[in-house]
């Protein structure tokens, strides 16, 4: 542990309270990132990464969703704490966010060069010269091609590829200690995708930022991160270096994930399958919630939820299997 | 776009030939104006004579040809009347009427928005649910009983308003207020739908990551965007505002274009009739021109081919 922790989420828990009832999309979560270090976090649709990030910066959509538990620490001070206009300052000035749809997270009516400098504004930069310039300088950085010619454009004017880069830029335009990337290459094209996270990767190091990037594709994580979280119904069920979760897996719905990745070279016809569906979060099974998706479940899956407990190899699972007395 | 207004520009002019025609049609159905004129106990040669003065006993379609001949020159005959060329009859009251609508335009535009914008923003609170009330009430009311009501407690019971005449900003604050309610509460209540859907979308997220406090999230980020359905509406709402001042300028008294026409109608006044429709008819459509026009400069994305 050289570096210093930057964010330590401890037993987050944010509820939607809908009218059919409370949804736990983010369940009891911790995790931290240290200075400059990647962690992925990964999981099913729905599984409560989205919502995580959002908790973060405080965003979660009101009024139905509600931070109800827990601690959110950031360079040492617990965000929950803060009150709006504190919150305000922090956000896109020391934790930035790039968001899944980069088709839908510029805004269509006004020009790349105004939401670009809006970032710079908020600095206390005044208008003129020297905001054009530095605009210019934080596209360039994204690798946006001639990119002074391009500030009078419109996001519909720009590739996907390019918007989301755009947003790369306003993101790091500050230089934020935090980076969170909510899936930021969903739905870019495969080429492009990689290219961006090539991008994030530069960025990361540069700055010496610390990233939590979202996915469904365990691809990427394996390509950019550091370590990896693995999500499941609003909990994590497996935290570890990539290395050793990859190789290692150890908690039931990992190992499937792992088996359910095709891989180069192999000759299998099926992709292996994870049965039945991902629980309703506002109505979760008794004990773990992944037990009836278990292959290897005991009877006390199904009364009790299994405690973190710490991995050979580094890291934590919650599992019974893990359990020696059970 | 300078081809695209072009076009419309002649559209507009082929709108203006036709409208001309229904109502040079319609007033000569309307009944004989020179009997109407000729004093009641006129024989049948004075009223012939009064028909051959006025063009009258001509074909009709000679009669339009001249019509057309001389609007072109700026001379839509002499009101009957008032024995004054119809223009000036019409240019004396015109304002009346720009003053009064832009007014209510005005209001209902700045307030539809204003209201709509804090209402969607603020969804459940009582500036939420009074502004519903609100919107409520104007929509089912109509403008002529709001005003009569208007007068009956701030003229008659407080004695705070004149009641009737056109004489600065007190007497405008009742007629255009009983006008503006329906269009504020229609446009308030597109404002606050399309911008609860802006507000949910991925750009205002963005926006709030950026760092940025709350005002310019919603009036810079969401208001333009959600205005895109708003300007479509407040076309049509001038319109009606145009259409209604004919009505509210009768209980107001209101000396505009509306109540002049109606009081043309009434003495078959066929020239200040024409006149005053053709009038408001080239207004509309120069309106909604620019209206259509307006979209291109809020939302880039549209362009005209």
């Amino acid at each position: 542990m050289a570096e210093k922790c930057l964010l330590s989420v401890e037993d987050l828990k944010t509820y939607f309270y809908t009218k059919a009832g409370v949804v736990k999309a983010v369940d009891g979560v911790s995790f931290n990132i240290r200075e400059g270090e990647a962690l992925g976090l990964a999981g099913e649709s729905g599984s409560g990464k989205s919502i995580t990030c959002l908790s973060i910066l405080r965003l979660v959509p009101q009024p139905a969703g509600r931070i109800v538990s827990g601690k959110i620490r950031f360079q040492g001070e617990d965000l929950l704490d803060k009150d709006n206009v504190e919150m305000m300052k922090l956000r896109g000035k020391k934790i930035a966010m790039i968001l899944q749809d980069p088709l839908m997270s510029l805004n269509p009516v006004y020009t790349i060069g105004n939401q670009v400098s809006e970032a710079f504004k908020l600095d206390g930069l005044k208008g003129g010269i020297g905001i054009k310039q530095k605009v210019v300088e934080v596209l360039s950085r994204v690798k946006i091609p001639s990119a002074e010619r391009r500030l009078k454009d419109y996001p519909f004017q720009f590739s996907g590829g390019m918007r989301q880069r755009t947003a790369a830029a306003i993101a790091i335009a500050r230089n934020p200690s935090l980076l969170i990337a909510d899936e930021p290459t969903t739905s870019l094209d495969v080429t492009i995708q990689d290219q961006f996270l090539r991008l994030l990767k530069e960025m990361q190091k540069q700055n010496h930022m610390g990233l939590l990037l979202i996915t469904h594709d365990l691809g990427i994580v394996a390509e950019s991160c550091d370590r990896v979280a693995i999500m499941y119904a609003g909990k994590i069920v497996e935290i570890g270096t990539v290395r050793r979760v990859y190789e290692n897996p150890t908690h039931p719905y990992t190992q499937a994930l792992m088996k359910a990745l095709p891989k180069l070279g192999t000759r299998s016809k099926k992709f292996y399958q994870i049965i039945g569906e991902p629980p309703d979060l506002s109505d979760l099974p008794s004990g773990c919630s992944f037990h009836p998706r278990c292959p290897k479940q005991l009877y006390i899956c199904k009364e009790k939820y299994p405690p973190l407990t710490p991995i050979e190899g580094g890291g934590y699972a919650s599992c019974w299997l893990l359990n020696e007395r059970v | 776009m300078r081809r695209y207004a072009l076009r419309r520009t002649l559209l507009g002019i082929i709108t203006v030939v036709i409208v001309s025609m229904i109502i040079f049609i319609a007033t000569r159905l309307s009944g004989d104006v020179a009997i109407l004129i000729a004093p009641p106990d006129a024989s049948d040669a004075e009223i012939q004579e009064i028909r051959v003065q006025l063009g009258l006993n001509k074909p009709i379609p000679y009669q339009y040809y001249v019509f057309v001949r001389n609007a072109l020159k700026g001379d839509f005959g002499r009101s009957i009347r008032y024995n004054r060329p119809a223009i000036d009859v019409l240019l004396d009251r015109f304002f009346g009427t720009v003053e009064l609508v832009g007014t209510a335009f005005i209001v209902s535009i700045v307030t539809g928005v204003l209201l709509g914008t804090l209402s969607a923003t603020r969804r459940g609170t009582w500036l939420d649910q009074s502004g519903k009330l609100f919107a409520l009430l104007g929509q089912s009311m109509p403008g002529f009983w709001v005003g009569i009501m208007l007068i009956l407690v701030f003229s008659v019971n407080l004695g705070l308003l004149p009641t009737s005449g056109r004489d600065g900003i007190s007497h405008l604050l009742l007629p255009s207020f009983s006008m503006a309610w329906y269009s504020i509460a229609s446009i308030m209540r597109v404002t606050r739908s399309s911008m609860m859907d802006v507000m949910d979308s991925e750009y205002i997220k963005m926006a709030r990551s950026k760092g940025n406090p709350e005002y310019i999230v919603i009036w810079k980020h969401g208001l333009k965007n959600a205005l895109i359905p708003v300007i479509a509406l407040a076309g049509v709402q001038l319109a009606n505002l145009l259409g209604g001042a004919v009505i509210i300028e009768n209980v107001f008294n209101w000396p505009g274009l509306g109540s002049m026409i109606v009081d043309a109608i009434y003495a078959r006044d066929y020239p200040l009739v024409q006149a005053g429709v053709f009038f408001i008819s080239i207004f509309l459509i120069a309106l909604n021109l620019i209206v259509d026009l307006l979209f291109g400069f809020i939302d880039p994305r549209i362009t005209y081919e």
